[in-house]
């Protein structure tokens, strides 16, 4: 999958869920192999930079954010948000760094709840943001509700995780209704895809980014992107739309459908948590497995 | 003298720290790595070490400062010689033995680094808005290496006797590729210098021992205080070694950007890329 990074590092992934990139915070990651540090300013915007202080290569996400710039540890050296420049180098406290003294800066942007990070040459011409198939249309927007999932860690590369979702990830349109007892009865043979509750396969929209729906009527659907970390691991992050319980609720107060809604959220988190965990354990296990080599007859 | 295939002989043929003494105890091997080579030391009930890589002796090993040093190849020098070290009145102790997951080249440039003090090592060796670096002297010494005088830096606590807060007059001399000595004014004496040598043992490219080695003057110093404060000061600077990409040290312009404080750093790098140092450093290209 990596193969032919010329053509894959001219477009958009998602490298952090938008909610742990938090204030004053700097967030650690990786995409095609190359470190990346992200961090919000004070003003929301966030910030993907190359995780190397150009002076003497010391990680930035070991730095300080200070609001509006990020301070390497090591000595002390300022660069602004936004731009990368360098704007105060404390051992020549009086002189104004030189212009050609930067961070190397990465396209960024947010959107879906996630950063999104484009590590091709910053030309006015960058090419747009996939659409999410299972975005809900405006037909449906007003019943379906969209979670981000828990982002999920495997040491595998990008395309046997693809393979893995395409073979068939199951979920439940409504695990609440299921919440007593989560799916590990059918994951217990230890293949995957066997879910009692039903749903649909897995379709790829291309080789980074999978949709799934359940069979009743997009009651419910699941997009997974991922981010190809280095050649053997993989991110894989998700957002699920569900039925929203909120226009389910039937003359209740507005407490028990708030209630409600929040067990529903915590309950379809902790199915796809499962899910997925089944689904790392299969591949990383696939991965782990000898290949059975070729015995050849011996000749007398 | 061990057969060489790689190394290159400004390091091969030279002397190196492999060991602390103290570390050796009777009857007991002690197993280490210098230059990508697994070595064996013994130390017998006489007193005397010995060194093997698997079957063959190692005839080029010594003891002195403290530490076991051994020569791979065949000794084309002797092992640093400080005169201070024969002063009455000095107290020598071994400071401790830092294992860092970093070229050792990167160990020594962090020795020789003024800038870092106030923000590393703040409320010690620097502080917070004693920044600004002066201008230094920098100059390549006749035998190799380079010395860099006349460095000032504001310390809060210079030593492990300092009381208060005060402008330290410091020297510092990269020796051989891998040994870097400081010598910094005396809190109480102030006419006479402290020294700290670093003698950093190259594991792999990417990793090294890094070896303290003190001479302070005597008066109000204990050799625990020392290891102590010593070993405080590099819990400091080992991870921001560990957090240096790449680990090995770039030795061409433009992978990194230097200032003027920066003078004794571009200096050494620049005496390592004629001198031919390839074993942890990115060589110009």
């Amino acid at each position: 999958m990596l193969k032919d990074p010329a053509s894959i590092v001219n477009r958009w992934f998602p490298v952090a869920r938008s909610e742990e990139v938090i204030t004053r915070h700097v967030v650690q990651t990786q995409l095609l192999g190359q470190e990346i540090a992200v961090w919000r300013d004070d003003a929301g915007r966030v910030n993907a930079w190359e995780n190397r202080c150009p002076h003497r290569g010391v990680r930035l996400s070991i730095g300080f954010n200070t609001g509006t710039e990020l301070r390497c540890q090591y000595h002390g050296w300022r660069y602004a948000t936004g731009s990368g420049q360098c704007t105060f180098i404390p051992a020549h406290p009086t002189q104004k760094p030189s212009t050609s003294i930067h961070t190397n800066v990465y396209g960024s942007m947010e959107q879906y709840g996630f950063v999104w990070v484009h590590l091709g040459p910053q030309t006015p011409a960058l090419p747009t943001l996939p659409t999410l198939p299972t975005l809900p249309t405006p037909a449906t927007a007003a019943t379906l509700q969209a979670t981000t999932l828990r982002s999920l860690f495997v040491e595998a590369p990008t395309s046997a995780v693809a393979q893995a979702l395409l073979r068939g990830y199951r979920f439940a349109a409504d695990p609440a209704d299921d919440a007593g007892s989560p799916s590990e009865g059918s994951l217990s043979d230890g293949s995957m895809g066997e879910d009692s509750m039903g749903g649909a396969s897995v379709v790829a929209h291309d080789q980074f980014m999978l949709a799934t729906a359940d069979s009743n009527g997009r009651s419910a659907a699941v997009t997974f992107l991922l981010q190809p970390m280095t050649e053997s691991q993989t991110v894989i992050h998700g957002i699920a739309h569900a039925m929203s319980p909120a226009v389910e609720a039937r003359g209740e107060t507005v407490a028990v459908a708030v209630t409600e809604r929040a067990a529903k959220r915590l309950a379809l988190l902790r199915h796809h948590h499962s899910q997925m965990t089944a689904l790392r354990d299969a591949v990383e296990r696939a991965l782990l497995a000898p290949t059975p080599h070729r015995v050849e007859p011996s000749t007398p | 003298m061990l057969e060489n295939s790689h190394i290159e002989s400004v390091l091969w043929d030279d002397w190196h720290v492999v060991a602390e003494l103290a570390r050796l105890t009777r009857f007991r091997r002690f197993v280490t790595t210098l230059l990508g080579v697994s070595v064996t030391l013994e130390l017998d009930p006489t007193g005397n070490v010995s060194a093997r890589r698997g079957g063959e002796t190692i005839a080029s090993v010594q003891i002195k400062y403290g530490f076991v040093w051994m020569c791979l190849g065949s000794p084309t020098r002797d092992i640093v010689e400080f005169a201070e070290c024969l002063e009455p009145d000095r107290l020598l102790a071994t400071a401790g033995s830092v294992r860092v997951a970093v070229s050792g080249l990167r160990a020594v440039e962090n020795f020789l680094d003024l800038s870092h003090l106030a923000f590393v090592h703040a409320g010690y060796l620097g502080e917070e808005p004693h920044t600004e670096i002066k201008q230094y002297t920098v100059r390549p010494l006749a035998e190799g290496g380079i010395i860099a005088t006349g460095c000032k830096v504001y310390q809060p606590k210079a030593s492990p006797i300092a009381t208060e807060g005060y402008d330290v007059d410091y020297i510092y001399a990269v020796l051989r590729p891998y040994i870097v000595v400081l010598f910094k004014a005396n809190p109480v004496e102030l006419s006479r210098k402290d020294m700290i040598a670093l003698f950093v043992q190259p594991i792999s490219e990417e990793s090294c021992v890094a070896h303290a080695f003190t001479c302070y003057l005597k008066h109000g110093i204990d050799p625990a205080a020392v290891r102590s404060f010593q070993q405080f000061i590099f819990g400091q600077d080992r991870p921001i070694l560990e957090n240096q990409l790449p680990k090995r040290l770039p030795l061409g312009v433009g992978t990194e950007v230097p200032v003027r404080a920066d003078g004794s750093s571009a200096a050494y790098r620049r005496w390592l890329s004629d001198a031919g140092i390839r074993f942890g450093a990115i060589p110009v290209t």
